[in-house]
C-alpha cells in the first residue's frame, strides 16, 4: 500500500456519460442479480424483459470480414481477446437472476394492494349477504340500535334500503343517483306535522322552502346502545346560527341564552281560569267550603306519568262540589218567539197538523210576545233582531215548517251554518217542537215542556232552551264550537258577534263555560288544563320538584309566583332565565339545546 | 436571495390554496345541503380533496408539462392532506367508525395520512442528516462503492500475507470482518443515529490488535480506515433508503383507500334509497 486508503475514498460522483460509466436508472424495473447479492454488477445490466444481459460482456460488431469487440469504456473498453470467429463475445459468464428495482417493488406492492382491495370488494359484496354471511355484511356500517334491530332480523336490510334488493341495471342506476332514505323512515314514523319540513311545520309558516332529511340529524348503525334520537348541538346550529347561538346558558364567557317570552309561565292566560288568590283568600275562607281547602300546591297538582307536566284535578274532583249547580242553571236559549207586527195565514197543512181552523186570522193583531229574537235564532236565520219588519216573516215561516216537520227546519238551518244537528239538537223531540210551533202560530203562549227533571231541552211560554245535563255537556260544547267555527270576516253582519257574546258570557253563558274555560290564541276553547310546555320545548317537573324537596325549598313557588291583577283573575308572574341559570350553565347541569327543546313537535 | 424569494412565493401559493379551500368550504356550509344531506356534502368534499391529492402523483409522471414546480405541488399535497384529515373527521363525526367495511376504509385512510406525515418529516429531516455526513453519495452507486471497498480490503490482506508471511489477519477477516464488508450492516441502528457498526468493528479490531504481530498492525490500520468509509456508506444507505421506503406504506394504503372510497360512495348511493 503506497497511500492511505482514505485518499481514494472520494465518492464516485463523476459526470454521468454512457461512455465513461454505467448509468444507474432508478426508474428501470430491473436491477442486476449480482448487484442484488452485493457482487459486482455487469456493465450491460438486465435486459428490458428482465432477463440477464450480462451473459456476455458485449455484442461484437462486424466491420467488413472482421468482428470487433464493442465492450464499453466504462467496462474497460475492447478486450484483448476480441470476439470469437463466429462473432460471439469471448468473455461469457453464467446468467444472473435480475430482480425488481426499488421503484418496481413499490409498484408491485401498489398493484397488489389495488387488486386485493378490488378482489375483496367484489368477493365480499357478491350475493345478498356477501361471502362472509349476514353477520359480517360488509355493506353494513355497523349494528343497528335495539329498536330497529328487531325489525331487521334475518338481514332484512331491504326494509329500509330499497337499493339492497336491486340488481343488474337498476343497481347501476342506483349507484349513479341519490335518493333520500327519509321516505322509508316516514313510512313507519308519523309526526305531528309535515315530516320533511323544518320542525314539521306546514310550508309558509315562517319556514324556508326546503325539505329536511332525517339523516341530517339522526344517524343509525351506532350499535344497540346507540341513541338515534339524540340530537347533537351542531344540528340545531345548522339553521339557528345567529339568533339562537350563545356562549353559555348563563352567559358566562359571552352571550347568554335569549330571554323567555314575556308571558312565559303566566299559566292562567292560556289555561283553565282558576283564580288561586281569590279561591284561597275569599272562597276557602268561608266556613261552608273550608273543608275543601287544599293544603298546598301538591294537594291538587302532581307530575304526570312521564314526570313532564303537572296535572290538575278534574272537574268532578276539584270543582264539582261548589260549581256543578252553577253549570246546570245556565241555559242555552235556542229560539225566542219575538214580537210580530203581522201574522201570516197558516197553510192548510199547518191547520191540519195543529188541529185548529181559526188561527190568528184577525184584523187587529195583538202579539202574544213582546220579546226580541235571541242571538242564536238571529244567527241561524240570519236576521237583524232589531228590525221587526225583517224577522216577522222568517219566524212565522220557520214556525209553520216546525209545526209540520218538527225539528227538521231547525236542522236545515244548522246545516246551512256548518253545524251538525245530531249534536246540536241532540235530545230535542220533534213532537214537542211541533206543538211549540203550533202554539206560537196560534199567537198563544206555549204551556211548556221539560225533560229529565228540568235539565236538557225545555220550553217556556215563548222560548225553546237547553239546560246542561252536567259538566262538559256535549250539546253546549257543540254550540260553543259552532260559534267559534263560523265565519269571522262578517261576524257582525251575520250575528256571530252577538252569538259569541251571549254564549261566552262568563256568568250567563250556557253552563257558564267561559267562566273557567278561556279562549286560546287561535279562538279555540281551552277545555283542559293546558300543558305549560310548548310543542317544541319541555320542562320535566318531577326531577326539579324532587331537587327542591330534597333541598327543603318551597317546590312550586320557587318558579311560579302568584300575582294579583288589578282586573281579572290572579295569575302567575312570568318566569325568566334567571330561574334556570341557577343550575343550568357551563359549569352546571346541561345547557344544550335539546335539554329543553324538541325538534319534532310534541304529540299531546 | 433567489431561493428565499421562491420559497416565499411558494408559501403564498400554499396559503392561497388553503384560503380557496376554506372559501369553498364556507360556501358549501351556506347551502341547504348541509341541512338536508350533511354527510353527502362532507363526503363529496372529502372525495374532491382526495382526488386533488391524487393529482400530485400524476404531476410527478408529467415532468415536462409547465404546470408548476413539483415542490409547489408537494406543498399543496401536504396541506391538502391535512385538510383531508379534518374533512374526514367532520364527515365521520367520530374518530373510528363501527362498520367492518368502514373500519377497513378508515384504517387505510389513517395509514395513508400517518405515513404521509411521516414521509414529510423524513423529507424534512433526513436530507439534513445526509448532508451532515459530509460526502455526497448516490444511493444506486452504493453497492459498487461497497464492492470497491471490499476489493481494496482484500488487496490489503494479500499485501499483508505476501509481505509479512503471516495469515492471521486474513483468517480473522474471513471469520468476522468479511461479514461487515459484504453489504450495508446495522441499518436500523444507523437510521436512528446510533453507531453500532462502528462500535462493532472497533471491538473486532481491538481483539485483533492483541493477537496480530507488529508487522500486521499497519495493515489492520488500513482496514480500519476502510471500515470508517464503510460506515459512511452504511449511513448513506440507511438514510437514503428510508427517503424512498416510506412510500411503500403511503402509496399502497392510499390506493386501498381510493378503492374503498369509490365503493363506499357506490354503497351510499345504493343504500340511501
Amino acid at each position: 500500500m503506497t497511500s492511505s486508503p482514505m485518499s481514494e475514498d472520494t465518492p464516485d460522483n463523476s459526470p454521468i456519460g454512457h461512455r465513461e460509466r454505467t448509468y444507474e436508472r432508478p426508474d428501470f424495473p430491473y436491477r442486476c442479480g449480482r448487484e442484488k447479492l452485493w457482487s459486482l454488477a455487469c456493465s450491460r445490466g438486465p435486459n428490458a424483459d428482465g432477463s440477464c444481459g450480462g451473459v456476455s460482456e458485449c455484442m461484437p460488431t462486424r466491420k467488413g470480414d472482421l468482428w470487433h469487440c464493442s465492450r464499453s469504456l466504462a467496462a474497460g473498453g475492447p478486450c484483448k481477446h476480441g470476439p470469437k470467429p463466429d462473432g460471439s463475445c469471448y468473455t461469457r459468464r453464467p446468467p444472473c437472476k435480475p430482480g425488481p428495482s426499488l421503484r418496481a417493488k413499490r409498484s408491485h406492492v401498489t398493484f397488489l394492494s389495488f387488486f386485493i382491495s378490488l378482489g375483496l370488494v367484489i368477493t365480499f359484496f357478491s350475493g345478498p349477504t356477501g361471502l362472509l354471511g349476514a353477520a359480517y355484511n360488509l355493506a353494513s356500517p355497523g349494528p343497528l340500535t335495539a329498536a330497529h334491530a328487531n325489525l331487521t332480523k334475518g338481514n332484512q336490510c331491504g326494509l329500509c334500503h330499497v337499493g339492497h334488493d336491486l340488481d343488474g341495471a337498476k343497481l347501476i342506476a342506483a349507484m349513479t343517483s341519490y335518493q333520500d332514505i327519509s321516505k322509508q323512515c316516514i313510512a313507519c314514523h308519523a309526526f305531528n306535522g309535515h315530516a320533511s319540513h323544518p320542525h314539521n311545520k306546514p310550508a309558509g309558516e315562517n319556514i324556508a322552502p326546503q325539505t329536511i332529511s332525517c339523516l341530517g340529524c339522526h344517524s343509525e348503525h351506532q350499535g344497540e346502545a346507540g341513541t338515534i334520537t339524540k340530537i347533537e348541538e351542531k344540528s340545531c346550529h345548522l339553521c339557528h346560527e345567529d339568533a339562537l347561538v350563545f356562549d353559555s346558558f348563563s352567559g358566562a364567557g359571552g352571550d347568554p341564552h335569549p330571554t323567555f317570552t314575556p308571558d312565559f309561565g303566566r299559566l292562567a292566560e292560556r289555561s283553565i281560569k282558576f283564580d288561586h288568590v281569590r279561591h284561597f283568600d275569599r272562597h276557602f275562607a268561608k266556613a261552608t267550603v273550608k273543608q275543601h281547602r287544599p293544603e298546598n300546591c301538591s294537594s291538587c297538582h302532581r307530575p304526570d306519568s312521564r314526570g313532564l307536566t303537572m296535572t290538575s284535578p278534574d272537574f268532578e274532583t276539584g270543582c264539582a262540589a261548589c260549581h256543578e249547580g252553577q253549570i246546570k242553571d245556565q241555559p242555552l236559549t235556542l229560539l225566542t218567539w219575538p214580537e210580530m207586527e203581522t201574522v201570516l195565514s197558516p197553510t192548510t197543512t199547518v191547520r191540519a197538523v195543529c188541529g185548529t181552523s181559526d188561527m190568528a186570522e184577525t184584523d187587529e193583531f195583538d202579539p202574544v210576545s213582546y220579546e226580541i229574537p235571541g242571538s242564536v235564532d238571529a244567527f241561524l236565520m240570519a236576521i237583524d233582531p232589531d228590525d221587526m219588519s225583517q224577522f216577522s216573516a222568517p219566524y212565522q215561516d220557520l214556525a209553520q215548517q216546525m209545526a209540520i216537520e218538527g225539528i227538521e227546519p231547525l236542522a236545515d238551518l244548522i246545516v246551512a251554518k256548518g253545524g251538525d244537528p245530531s249534536k246540536l239538537l241532540a235530545g230535542l223531540s220533534s213532537e214537542a217542537a211541533s206543538k211549540l210551533a203550533c202554539a206560537w202560530l196560534a199567537n198563544e203562549e206555549y204551556e211548556g215542556f221539560e225533560e229529565r227533571d228540568g235539565q236538557g231541552w225545555f220550553a217556556g211560554p215563548l222560548s225553546l232552551a237547553y239546560k246542561p245535563l252536567r259538566h262538559a255537556d256535549p250539546v253546549v260544547i257543540a254550540w260553543l264550537r259552532l260559534a267559534l267555527r263560523s265565519d269571522d270576516e262578517n261576524a257582525d253582519a251575520l250575528g256571530i258577534s252577538d252569538l259569541r257574546t251571549e254564549l261566552f258570557d262568563t256568568t250567563t253563558g250556557p253552563g257558564s263555560c267561559a267562566g273557567c274555560h278561556s279562549l286560546g290564541d287561535t279562538q279555540s276553547i281551552q277545555w283542559t288544563s293546558a300543558a305549560p310546555n310548548s310543542a317544541h320545548s319541555y320542562f320535566s317537573h318531577a326531577p326539579h320538584l324532587a331537587l327542591d324537596e330534597a333541598a327543603g325549598r318551597p317546590s312550586c313557588s320557587t318558579c311560579h309566583e302568584l300575582t294579583e291583577q288589578t282586573s281579572g283573575p290572579a295569575t302567575f308572574a312570568a318566569i325568566d332565565t334567571t330561574n334556570c341559570q341557577t343550575c343550568h350553565g357551563r359549569d352546571g347541569v346541561g345547557e344544550t339545546c335539546n335539554t329543553c327543546h324538541l325538534y319534532h313537535p310534541r304529540t299531546q | 436571495m433567489t431561493k428565499i424569494a421562491l420559497e416565499r412565493r411558494d408559501w403564498i401559493l400554499l396559503g392561497g390554496g388553503l384560503a380557496v379551500t376554506a372559501a369553498i368550504w364556507l360556501a358549501l356550509g351556506q347551502t341547504n345541503w348541509m341541512i338536508i344531506h350533511p354527510a353527502v356534502l362532507t363526503g363529496y368534499t372529502l372525495a374532491a380533496i382526495a382526488l386533488s391529492l391524487g393529482l400530485y402523483g400524476v404531476r410527478k409522471r408529467l415532468p415536462g408539462l409547465p404546470i408548476g414546480k413539483a415542490s409547489t405541488w408537494l406543498k399543496l399535497h401536504v396541506a391538502s392532506g391535512l385538510v383531508l384529515l379534518f374533512a374526514f373527521w367532520l364527515h365521520l363525526g367520530t374518530f373510528w367508525p363501527s362498520g367492518l367495511f368502514e373500519q377497513i376504509l378508515a384504517l387505510s385512510f389513517y395509514i395513508a395520512i400517518v405515513s404521509g406525515l411521516l414521509g414529510r418529516v423524513i423529507q424534512k429531516t433526513l436530507p439534513l442528516a445526509i448532508a451532515s455526513i459530509g460526502d455526497q453519495v448516490i444511493l444506486e452507486r452504493i453497492p459498487r462503492d461497497i464492492i470497491g471497498l471490499r476489493e481494496r480490503v482484500e488487496t490489503c490482506l494479500i499485501d499483508c500475507a505476501t509481505e509479512t508471511g503471516e495469515l492471521s489477519l486474513t483468517v480473522a477477516y474471513e471469520e468476522t470482518l468479511a461479514w461487515y464488508f459484504r453489504q450495508p450492516r446495522f441499518t436500523w441502528s444507523t437510521l436512528v443515529g446510533m453507531s453500532r457498526g462502528r462500535h462493532w468493528f472497533r471491538n473486532q479490531a481491538t481483539i485483533l490488535e492483541r493477537t496480530l504481530s507488529a508487522k500486521q498492525l499497519p495493515y489492520l490500520e488500513q482496514i480500519k480506515a476502510l471500515a470508517a468509509r464503510k460506515h459512511v456508506l452504511d449511513r448513506h444507505y440507511a438514510l437514503q433508503h428510508m427517503l424512498k421506503a416510506w412510500l411503500f406504506l403511503h402509496i399502497p394504503s392510499a390506493t386501498v383507500f381510493a378503492i374503498a372510497a369509490i365503493w363506499h360512495i357506490a354503497l351510499v348511493h345504493i343504500y340511501a334509497q
